[in-house]
């Protein structure tokens, strides 16, 4: 089976196989809407239902358990205080308003609680604590820094009255450490699914309630990310995208996040956690243009470290399989990974932090190239990589990297295969080509060994032979047609070998253009060729080409008028 | 008489519009279509399924491997396009909006799944893909593709070859440089050509 049967066959499974849901799609939005609407209405008279069974039940309460009043207030939990910055830590309070427990739910918490006794101190004075011991730490150093509040409290009165006393301790605090930022006030809704959420991916339910509403708002955005993001990323999310979270938080303090946020120009959850990137750019030169000579020449020393320390990885993180997409690492993972212009860009799933960023890359045999970071980012990084002239299958490893929001910094090994042939131009490569003749069949009009115009596809065609002056003879382009959308099928006179391809594709102005061989035979080759526009003459350069068996790489060049699209 | 032909005119001049507008939104681009179905719009809504519904229906089966939960999942898709709508900021990329939105469907029903089965998604058993599929050659190529390519290839071969969208749409849709999709698509289609051969020769051996 060739590719174009391939093609048609997919394309008929296709067809057959899209089901055509619509009705049941439109019934579901009905319904949907439908539902939205009872809800609330039933969330109207159940929330006034609800209050009234609470108050009478603390009624009850307070008359019939009077005498436990003492004990209740003392030593029972009343309320659970979480604050979440991106350390996430979890208060206990009594009736009274006294610690019972304070608990770390991340690593980073733990630095902050450090050796605290919280227990048996008043609220305010434990809030005054965390929130001072997290400005020590730097977590509140921004200006667009948030916290998230949420208080549980059965009774739903009691959680307001003590969240409005945590906000304004937490704004005291705040105002005495000089710093800013935006509080945000949760309404906790008790979730089956959060503890499991929460342990999953090691945050506070508080935080797995928060990000769980806003991915059930934008289904865009997935849980997965939204764990990863610190309160502050976070509400820069929400009032980048326009996510109304009033229903989740107290409204008054939506308004406030828009507000604060109002003056910043970070409009994409990777700008706004630029911040958090622990990047020490004194030794990388981090700006997307940074691709040049100097920068490769400056690295020498550094691939020289990195190459050793890539010896001390243990066997485990060894590379593996010739696939262009790696994943090793701990948690880090690689989602893609390919070469252009002298740079790999490697791609990350999740976000990653960086600490003096090192790289190594070397090839199949061992042998190490030049290489280093010239820019990072926290969802991929672009290492330049010096001296790469043939094809196959490359290593790199990436140092100074971690997953984001976590400790420590480690190593991340991937592969690649790079296909030098993928390049728009390759300047180094000086196949051994007899001097040759390469003019548009307009002007000599002897260099026109065809012509061809298909004129419902709109293209013209001008075969036109570089003459090798061997006595091999030479390779004429005898037909180039179009197959499919970009695709490109060039068949040759005479049968050839393909040493080292190399295709250029150029138009009149000297622009040249992405191109792709899908295809190779010894008969005929298919380019894929972006972006053709009516109204200019291309020039397709075939280089590394030779006839077969003579081994005498050569060039052959077609021309390509596209008259219309 | 004046009243009855003023109805009349009035009713002609209503029919033309509402034509006028079936015309229009055959016009209008997906991103349009997403504003108007943000104002509850359901025409637009129908348009948009018109022009997606098999790229999105690929996308999925790309990743699911399962025409059941494909369509199941294209369902929710549709439907959180309808009450999601207006949280899509126009960035011109509309298809590339509601698939990241199928993607998370997708995946949220794969972690449900291991979770349930404890065993690793990629190992999960998929059963026949695409029994509704009558002509068994285009089905055997489809479950060939479905079984022997990573989950990018998939997407992209299925994309191109399945949808008929240009290797520059798939490129800027999936967020992926050109040249990844153009030597993807390639190795893919030659991966596919190994294993329906292979498979053709263990059938005639």
């Amino acid at each position: 089976m060739n590719k174009k049967e391939i093609e048609n066959h997919l394309s008929c499974a296709m067809k057959q196989a899209t089901p055509n849901v619509l009705d049941e799609i439109l019934a579901g939005c009905h319904q949907q809407e439908q539902v939205q609407s009872a809800k609330r209405t039933v969330l109207k008279f159940s929330g006034f239902k609800m209050t009234s069974s609470i108050l009478a039940a603390c009624l009850v309460l307070f008359l019939c358990v009077g005498g436990m009043q003492f004990y209740n207030a003392n030593y029972r939990i009343s309320s659970v205080i979480e604050l979440d910055v991106n350390p996430s830590i979890e208060l206990s309070v009594t009736k009274a308003g006294k610690v019972l427990e304070a608990k770390a739910v991340n690593q980073d918490a733990v630095e902050i609680l450090d050796d605290m006794e919280l227990r048996g101190v008043e609220m305010k004075v434990a809030i005054n604590a965390i929130i001072g011991s997290m400005v020590q730490h730097g977590y509140l150093d921004d200006l667009d820094s948030a916290i998230l509040v949420t208080v549980s409290n059965d009774n739903a009165e009691k959680a307001e009255v003590v969240r409005k006393e945590v906000v304004s301790n937490i704004e005291e605090c705040l105002k005495e450490n000089k710093k800013e930022a935006t509080i945000i006030e949760q309404k906790l809704e008790k979730n089956d699914n959060l503890s499991e959420i929460a342990a999953e991916y090691g945050i506070s339910s508080s935080k797995a309630n928060f990000i769980q509403k806003i991915a059930e708002k934008d289904p865009s955005l997935s849980i997965d990310d939204l764990a990863l993001m610190s309160i502050t990323d976070l509400a820069n999310l929400i009032k980048t995208r326009g996510i109304d979270i009033s229903d989740l938080t107290n409204y008054e303090n939506v308004k406030d996040i828009v507000d604060s946020l109002e003056g910043q120009t970070a409009n994409t959850i990777t700008d706004s956690s630029e911040t958090e990137t622990e990047a020490t750019s004194s030794t990388v030169d981090t700006t997307a243009g940074g691709t040049t000579q100097e920068a490769a020449v400056s690295t020498t020393t550094e691939t020289t470290e990195v190459t050793e320390k890539t010896t001390a990885i243990p066997e485990s993180s060894a590379p593996a399989s010739s696939q262009d997409q790696i994943t090793e690492g701990k948690k880090i993972k690689i989602s893609d990974a390919y070469y252009k212009n002298g740079i790999i860009r490697v791609e990350f799933e999740g976000f990653v932090s960086w600490k003096n960023p090192t790289v190594a890359v070397s090839d199949n045999v061992g042998d190490t190239y030049p290489a280093m970071i010239v820019e990072y980012q926290e969802d991929y990084c672009d290492i330049y990589v010096d001296g790469i002239t043939h094809s196959g299958e490359y290593e790199f490893t990436i140092a100074g990297i971690k997953v984001k929001n976590t400790e420590n910094y480690t190593t991340v090994i991937g592969s690649l295969d790079i296909y030098l042939e993928q390049l728009i131009v390759l300047e180094t490569t000086a196949p051994e080509t007899t001097p040759s003749e390469t003019t548009m069949p307009e002007s000599t009009g002897t260099a026109e060994t065809e012509t061809s115009e298909a004129e419902g596809l709109g293209f013209k065609h001008f075969a036109a032979e570089i003459s090798t002056k061997s006595a091999e003879g030479s390779i004429v382009v005898t037909s180039l047609e179009n197959t499919t959308g970009d695709q490109w099928e060039i068949k040759f006179s005479k049968a050839v070998d393909w040493i080292a391809p190399v295709i250029t594709v150029t138009d009149e102005l000297g622009n040249t253009y992405v191109v792709s061989i899908l295809e190779k035979n010894s008969k005929k080759c298919v380019l894929a060729i972006d972006a053709l526009t009516a109204g200019h003459t291309y020039t397709i350069k075939i280089s590394g080409i030779a006839l077969r068996d003579t081994q005498k790489t050569t060039e052959v060049v077609t021309f390509l008028a596209i008259i219309s699209n | 008489m004046f009243l009855m032909s003023l109805v009349s005119a009035q009713e002609e001049i209503k029919k033309a519009t509402n034509k006028d507008k079936s015309l229009d939104y055959r016009k209008m681009s997906n991103e349009l279509l997403l504003i108007r179905i943000a104002q509850g719009e359901q025409d637009a809504f129908k348009q948009l399924y018109e022009n997606t519904d098999r790229s999105v229906y690929s996308f999925i089966l790309s990743i699911m491997r399962n025409s059941q939960d494909a369509e199941e999942i294209m369902q929710d898709t549709y439907l959180k396009v309808w009450t999601s709508a207006h949280l899509y900021t126009d960035q011109g990329k509309a298809l590339a909006w509601i698939f990241t939105i199928s993607r998370n469907l997708c995946y949220m029903r794969l972690r449900n799944r291991k979770r349930e089965s404890d065993i690793p998604i990629e190992d999960l058993e998929l059963g026949e893909s695409c029994p509704q599929i009558e002509n068994t050659v285009d089905r055997l190529v489809l479950e060939s593709a479905l079984e022997v390519l990573s989950e990018e290839e998939r997407q992209i071969v299925l994309l191109h070859a399945g949808t008929g969208m240009k290797h520059r749409e798939i490129a800027k849709t999936l967020g992926l440089p050109l040249a990844t999709v153009l030597s993807k698509y390639s190795r893919s289609i030659k991966k596919l050509k190994i294993n329906l051969s292979e498979e053709r020769g263990g059938i005639n051996e």
